[in-house]
């Protein structure tokens, strides 16, 4: 009976070693979100979309939410009233440090209209190329703003160093 | 036969044994929740008819490589899993109409003829090779995802990526995403 244990306890601790996969040196994904939605356009629609967005991002990377100002200040953009989608990578890469020990690996600038069935998006994956993804036409529903949260992730993930 | 009547009679030895088997029962049901496997569905059993969907893939190099081939076979698979899929290469006219839509918004004014007959349309565009490795030809990955839907001459849903932000073919699993991306984004409200 003893020897039967024995070997039962053996496979389970194996089994468990096989399904815990563990990658040795890997860090999590650092994703900046910034809302650009105009302010005249946020209202707790806006807010819940917003938010729905930062969480299907943060289930799969770490967050930083920075305000608009700040960002505004880092990217040198304050006065820069065009359209966002239009931007290049090198345009934001100032924002891209947040302090001495962070600098993220992906920008994502959102703009969530649930009013006008519409949501645009930019992400920076790197110092030189960008992504725009538009939606259009579309309620905003969780499962949708969950889609386009993990789309982001997905090219947020290009150009990750470990 | 003395030692396992030794083994079973000792209750602190027994309640150890218990514990360790419960903690590694409980390490290995955690960590199999946490992989990334997936059950099958319930309601296998039950027909039901799949949304067409039409396939399109743009290429902006002269032909496809090997590996690009394998990823969009794998693409095609998962999304005939769950659609009813047609994989017709775009016509002139198609092509030239979503080369105007990229990189957006989309020139023309109206829809080629034709194109919306599967009522979505999912297109692909495979980026310029990114250079050689070793005598190689390099893919230059997954580019631009447009996704069309009834007769509106303009995607729904766009993704333009410039070439340095291209998805690399071997992204894994690219086929379950876009398979949710037209199921979630491309369904009428």
């Amino acid at each position: 009976v003893g020897t039967r244990m024995d070997r039962l306890y053996a496979l389970l601790l194996s089994l468990a070693f096989t399904c815990t996969i563990v990658h040795a040196g890997d860090r999590e994904l650092e994703v900046m979100i910034v809302d650009l939605t105009p302010s005249t356009l946020r209202d707790a629609d806006q807010k819940q979309c917003l938010a729905r967005f930062t969480h299907g991002v943060r289930s799969e990377a770490r967050v930083h939410s920075v305000r608009e100002a700040d960002f505004r200040k880092r990217a040198r953009k304050l006065d820069d009233a065009s359209p966002f989608l239009g931007w290049k990578a090198p345009d934001v890469e100032g924002a891209r440090i947040l302090d001495q020990h962070t600098a993220v690996d992906s920008i994502v600038l959102v703009d969530c209209r649930p009013r006008d069935k519409r949501v645009d998006l930019l992400v920076v994956p790197n110092d030189s190329a960008t992504v725009r993804m538009q939606l259009r036409e579309r309620a905003l529903t969780e499962a949708r703003i969950t889609t386009l949260a993990t789309s982001a992730v997905r090219y947020s993930w290009v150009s990750f160093v470990p | 036969m003395g030692d396992q009547m030794e083994i079973s009679d000792n209750p602190s030895r027994g309640r150890h044994r218990r514990v360790s088997f419960a903690l590694l029962a409980a390490v290995w049901v955690l960590s199999c929740l946490c992989s990334p496997f997936q059950a099958a569905p319930a309601d296998a059993g039950v027909v039901v008819k799949r949304p067409a969907l039409r396939l399109i893939v743009l290429r902006d190099s002269a032909e496809l490589l090997a590996s690009e081939q394998r990823a969009l076979s794998q693409v095609a698979r998962v999304l005939a899993g769950r659609f009813t899929l047609d994989r017709t290469p775009a016509s002139p006219a198609e092509e030239s109409f979503l080369r105007g839509c990229t990189p957006g918004p989309c020139a023309a004014k109206a829809l080629p003829p034709g194109f919306g007959a599967s009522h979505t349309v999912l297109v692909l565009r495979v980026a310029p090779y990114a250079g050689e490795e070793k005598g190689k030809r390099r893919s230059g990955g997954f580019a631009d995802v447009l996704l069309f839907r009834g007769s509106a001459p303009a995607p729904v849903f766009q993704i333009l990526a410039d070439n340095g932000a291209s998805l690399p073919v071997q992204s894994d699993p690219l086929g379950v995403w876009l398979s949710d991306l037209v199921a979630t984004l491309g369904k009428e409200d």
